[in-house]
């Protein structure tokens, strides 16, 4: 399954693939608190995958340098999108790992209705 | 069904069959059943009174198209029988239509559709009447050539059938013999202005478009479809006789003894016989069943054998290109019985038929990957091969010439350690020539290559911006272009010294070219890397570039032959005259500068004349007036005192030895030690001089020579001894200066290759207290991780062996590894050629493990608890995916804090590795950054005991921490920052995803994918990669 098939959009926001995801894994009628437990489960998760993507895949070095562009370090998520934006191999690790989860999980919940 | 404005019965069934074939899978028994009904039910009623000819040919025209969804083979045989024989059944009756039940509905019909239609669409009506007033005159004034013309467009229409062979009919009336001829003839067609005949749906259409309509005229209509006959019938005979001729003997061959429609192919094909047959000579006795299928099922199919053909020479370049490998073991386990499927004759041809355009794609994909894929791994090599140049460059010096013991000693381990990598290098590069297992090896080997050099390429850059910017900037600029290798006499001493080891073969790429070269290249890959590292220098190339011309400006300095000969024939050992001598290179760098003949610098240092009162005078000035006068002007008789008052203070300083000397003792003391100083540098003077005197050209080193040159030079200015002296000094510290950044940088390279390995950071990490439940050698059981990190089936069963199973260290030690892994990979440590790609593997499916294990866990719990709804199960595996991350992340957070204090854990543990000797262990436990640095302590003699933790290591701990807490805390204070960072970071990215990751599959790396791609996107480049 491809994403941006499911999707449809440009660009990655992460409220539509949240909200898109919760909708293909039988979500779409579920009752609004667990709506808001699983919105806030996936963000946690989306969070997480986004954010060790960057660390694993942003080179040391452009730690280093985002480091010292940024050097107080007072606006984290600056910092963060001077990272990703200097490291095409990190986007495309947030990327890939965003794709990998939403097929995962449709594929857990697919599996999961069948049992 | 006796509604006039319904549909023709034959319709509904014709649709419904065409939906049956369709499906996949196709049931081929239940596709023939379906067709004999369909032949049974409709066989009556497909004759069709005048008016209805339009129906007619909706109908003719549905059964074409089915005939074309019917399968190929033996197999669908019937089918297509059945469907030609409906087709075959269509037939205009005029105005008598068979008194069958069909055919009474039809005729009670035959009334009412002209009345709707006039209402409806006269013009059609009109043009079904022309049509029929068309036909009506063609049979009648030509009944001959009307049936030839019918004749011709059957066969050319309905030829198209995708069976094994071209009908008898065909042949008949056409001579056509073959598909390719078959097909030749509609091409030629096409191009003769026959387009509108083969595209019309009856043979009536096709007068009707090709002759106009007011063309009732007979004779007019007569001659039009004869001459159209006749030049169809033309096309057909120049078509076929040209496609004959070459093999004229055999086609008239086949014509007499075998007039069988099943005649094998005319034409191309007997050359890819030929070519199977070769290849199948020169295969294993088991393969030929596989080139017999081929040969067997492709015989009237030239087009599906050249696939196989290329297929086949696919698998010759690279057998285990994966689809390949697997092709041939389904053809042969086909034929030999041990696939499920036993029946090739099945098989083949629907491969042949559904599978050839697919297969044709797939086959110009995995040669075009693989070309590319190639060319890149050669790149690489190429790249990695002058690497290792620049490291045989330091096998190959002898550590004898290093003075200093604990220098030398360390010179030595390098060199041993330098050696062992090597062989580990070579054994992954054999040869430094790629023998890859298969195209998936290849890219990831690429992608390693293209990492490590962008590794050295940082390191570069580093060096020449952070170490440069902190030497004096007088010395800066003889580096600035230096390039990071050994002097040239060291790549000749490599080239004659070292024999135990050899250079690795510069693999040649497949578009030989000069690597910078290659950053030109249109492919663009490395365009935009120079657009934003403008800073970077490519990786330095001096074993296969020819040395620039000597006497550039900022070049490292190096002898140049006149100076070396020079030198030679002036003192008395070779051995002073050489490359790491800074001496040496003070004066090659003076006489390059001074620009001075070296012929005559030559005359005069074997035969001064420069005794000049000056220098006498200088010296007369050192000794004493009483000296002066005693000794006149005998240099002899001076130098002579000057040694006895040498001596006297000696003895004078003996005599005081051992007792504290008073304070008037003192004072001569030192005063006499300024003396001594003085008499020393005056007596080598002297000596010089005297010996210049007596023209017994005998100079001791090559110190001496550079003092003649630099009085050479300055004769006429009144420069003093003691500056000229101070000169030199200034002169040979540069480049010793020199000589020392020459020997950092092959430290330097040294230590890139003494990098951790993913093994050696395993082990090391496995000496935390926190693997102790792995048994007595955990640093065994963590690296097998290496080898197996990118198998998740195989990392399975690792994890199932371990103590306690998987059940056990799910929760305990693959977290832990995640972890330290994780941090290894954020820290740099793992930054050997093969360790960063799958370190990154390694956690992948580590954490996928982990995934599995928690959606098995919720399973269990939903199947003890059936009430749970979907969602509940679908809340419970989201969560516990967070405690999982989560126990990652707080091993990870205690790793960022101790490393928060001092970097010592991870790089301790890296340091406890013990791969290597234990001075060299600092080195390949630091960053990348921090390196040289540390290089450079190392080589200076200066313990990294004491050195306070380096600067920039400092740094980088910092922002691994930041990310680090952000990563690791999940759902804590900064939830929500980066999703919306990201929004506005990625949309490029996102929406061209799947371009970037196609080429970055080829390109061996997500990375430079993105920088290939991008690179043929001009917008983008800009923003991305200037920063």
């Amino acid at each position: 399954m491809n994403t941006s098939n499911t999707l449809s959009v440009n660009y990655f926001e992460p409220d539509t693939y949240i909200n898109s995801l919760m909708d293909d894994i039988g979500f779409g009628e579920a009752t609004d608190e667990q709506r808001d437990q699983m919105y806030k489960g996936l963000s946690d998760q989306v969070t997480h995958l986004i954010l060790n993507a960057i660390s694993l895949y942003v080179e040391p070095e452009d730690l280093d340098e985002g480091l010292i562009r940024n050097a107080d370090l007072k606006d984290l998520s600056k910092f963060i999108e001077d990272l990703v934006e200097t490291s095409p191999e990190a986007q495309y690790a947030i990327i890939e790992a965003l794709d990998r989860f939403y097929q995962e999980t449709v594929e857990t919940y697919e599996e999961f209705s069948r049992l | 069904m006796a509604d006039s404005n319904a549909k023709h019965p034959a319709h509904e069934k014709l649709e419904g069959f065409e939906k049956q074939l369709s499906t996949q899978p196709i049931k081929l028994n239940e596709l023939k059943t379906a067709a004999a009904v369909l032949e049974s039910d409709l066989s009556d009623s497909l004759k069709f009174e005048k008016a209805q000819e339009a129906e007619s040919e909706a109908i003719r025209a549905k059964l074409k198209a089915i005939l074309k969804l019917v399968p190929q083979g033996k197999e669908a045989k019937k089918i297509r029988t059945s469907v030609r024989n409906l087709l075959d059944k269509i037939e205009v009756v005029e105005n008598k239509p068979e008194p069958t039940a069909q055919g009474n509905s039809n005729k009670s019909d035959s009334g009412s559709p002209q009345k709707d239609e006039k209402a409806e669409d006269r013009q059609s009506t009109e043009k079904i009447n022309t049509d029929e007033k068309l036909a009506q005159l063609a049979e009648r004034i030509a009944p001959q050539e009307y049936k030839k013309w019918c004749d011709l467009f059957k066969a050319l229409n309905y030829g198209d059938d995708p069976g094994q062979q071209i009908g008898k009919q065909i042949k008949d009336i056409t001579g056509i013999q073959g598909r390719n001829e078959y097909r030749k003839v509609k091409d030629e067609l096409k191009k003769a202005g026959f387009i509108e005949f083969l595209n019309a749906t009856s043979p009536i259409s096709a007068i009707q478009k090709i002759s106009k309509a007011e063309d009732l005229d007979e004779k007019k209509l007569k001659e039009t479809i004869s001459k159209k006959n006749t030049e169809i019938k033309g096309v057909i005979q120049k078509v076929t006789t040209a496609m004959r001729t070459p093999t004229a003997q055999s086609t008239q061959n086949i014509q007499k003894h075998k007039p069988d429609a099943q005649a094998p192919q005319n034409g191309p094909s007997p050359q890819p016989q030929s070519e199977i047959a070769k290849l199948k000579e020169k295969a294993p006795a088991s393969e030929h069943p596989f080139y017999d299928a081929i040969e067997k099922y492709t015989e009237d199919k030239p087009e599906a054998r050249d696939v196989f053909l290329r297929v086949v020479e696919l698998g010759k370049i690279e057998t285990s290109v994966v689809w390949v490998t697997d092709l041939k073991e389904r053809v042969n386990g086909l034929i030999t019985g041990t696939k499920s499927q036993k029946n090739p004759e099945k098989w083949i041809p629907s491969l042949l038929k559904t599978g050839l355009e697919p297969l044709k794609t797939e086959i110009a994909k995995a040669l075009k990957e693989w070309e590319e894929a190639e060319f890149y791994v050669t790149l690489g090599l190429g790249k990695i091969n002058k690497e290792m140049n620049q490291v045989y460059t330091i096998l190959s010096i002898d550590p004898q010439t290093i003075k200093d013991p604990a220098k030398r000693r360390y010179f030595i381990d390098i060199q041993k350690e330098v050696e062992t990598k090597l062989t580990e290098i070579k054994t992954a590069f054999p040869k430094a020539e790629i023998e890859p297992k298969g195209l998936k090896d290849k890219k990831a080997k690429a992608q390693e290559i293209q990492a490590t050099l962008k590794g050295i390429e940082e390191e570069i850059k580093y060096f020449k911006d952070e170490i440069l910017e902190e030497l004096p900037s007088d010395t800066q600029s003889v580096y600035k272009n230096e390039k990071l290798v050994a002097p040239q006499n060291t790549t000749n001493a490599q080239q004659t010294s070292a024999p135990s080891a050899p250079i690795p073969p510069v693999v040649p790429y497949r578009n030989p070219r000069p690597t910078n070269n290659a950053l030109d290249d249109d492919d663009g890959l490395n365009e935009p890397l120079n657009e934003g590292r403008p800073n970077n220098r490519t990786v330095p190339n001096t074993a296969n570039t020819p040395s620039k011309p000597q006497n550039a400006p900022n070049e490292p300095e190096r002898m140049t032959d006149d100076v070396k000969k020079m030198l030679e024939s002036l003192l008395p050992k070779k051995e002073l005259v050489n490359d790491d001598s800074a001496v040496c290179l003070a004066i090659s760098k003076l006489i390059r500068e001074s620009g001075i003949d070296i012929n005559q610098l030559k005359q005069f240092l074997q035969n001064p004349e420069f005794l000049n009162k000056t220098v006498s005078d200088e010296a007369k000035q050192a000794v004493t007036a009483e000296m002066q006068e005693k000794h006149a002007n005998s240099l002899d008789k001076l130098k002579t005192a000057l040694d006895d008052e040498l001596k006297d203070i000696e003895e004078y300083a003996d005599s005081i030895k051992g007792r504290k000397p008073l304070q008037t003792e003192a004072d001569k003391l030192s005063a006499n030690r300024e003396r001594k100083t003085k008499i020393r540098n005056m007596s080598r003077t002297l000596d010089l001089m005297i010996a210049l005197e007596k023209r017994t050209m005998t100079y001791e080193s090559p110190r001496e020579i550079l003092a003649l040159i630099n009085f050479f030079i300055n004769k006429d200015k009144q420069i003093s001894m003691e500056a000229l002296s101070e000169q030199m000094d200034n002169q040979i510290g540069e480049q010793k200066e020199g000589l020392y950044k020459g020997w950092r940088a092959r430290i330097n390279q040294a230590c890139f290759f003494l990098r951790p390995t993913m093994s050696s950071t395993l082990r090391a990490i496995a000496k935390d207290r926190e693997f102790k439940q792995l048994g007595e050698n955990p640093a065994a059981e963590l690296e097998k991780l290496a080898k197996i990190a990118g198998s998740g089936p195989k990392l399975r069963d690792w994890a199932d062996k371990l103590p306690g199973g998987l059940e056990k260290n799910i929760h305990t030690t693959i977290p832990r590894v995640i972890a330290y892994m994780e941090s290894a990979i954020r820290e740099g440590k793992v930054s050997s050629m093969m360790a960063t790609g799958g370190a990154r593997k390694l956690v992948e499916n580590l954490r996928s493990l982990q995934r599995a294990n928690v959606r098995k866990e919720v399973e269990d719990e939903f199947r003890k608890d059936r009430s749970m709804t979907n969602e509940q199960k679908m809340l419970l595996y989201v969560t516990k995916l967070n405690q999982a991350d989560q126990s990652v992340a707080d091993i990870n957070l205690k790793l960022i804090k101790s490393n928060s204090r001092n970097t010592k854990l991870i790089r301790g543990s890296a340091l406890a590795g013990g791969l290597i000797a234990p001075y060299i262990a600092p080195l390949a436990a630091f960053s990348t950054l921090t390196v040289p640095y540390f290089a450079e302590r190392i080589y200076k003699g200066i313990s990294t005991k004491d050195t306070p933790m380096a600067v920039k290591a400092g740094a980088r701990v910092t922002a691994a921490n930041a990310l680090g807490i952000g990563g690791t805390l999940v759902g804590g204070p900064y939830l929500g920052i980066p999703l919306a960072v990201l929004g506005l970071a990625t949309p490029f990215f996102w929406k061209h995803k799947k371009g970037i990751g196609k080429a970055g599959l080829v390109a061996g790396g997500a990375g430079l994918g993105v920088v290939r791609w991008g690179a043929s996107k001009i917008p983008i480049v800009g923003r991305l990669f200037k920063k």
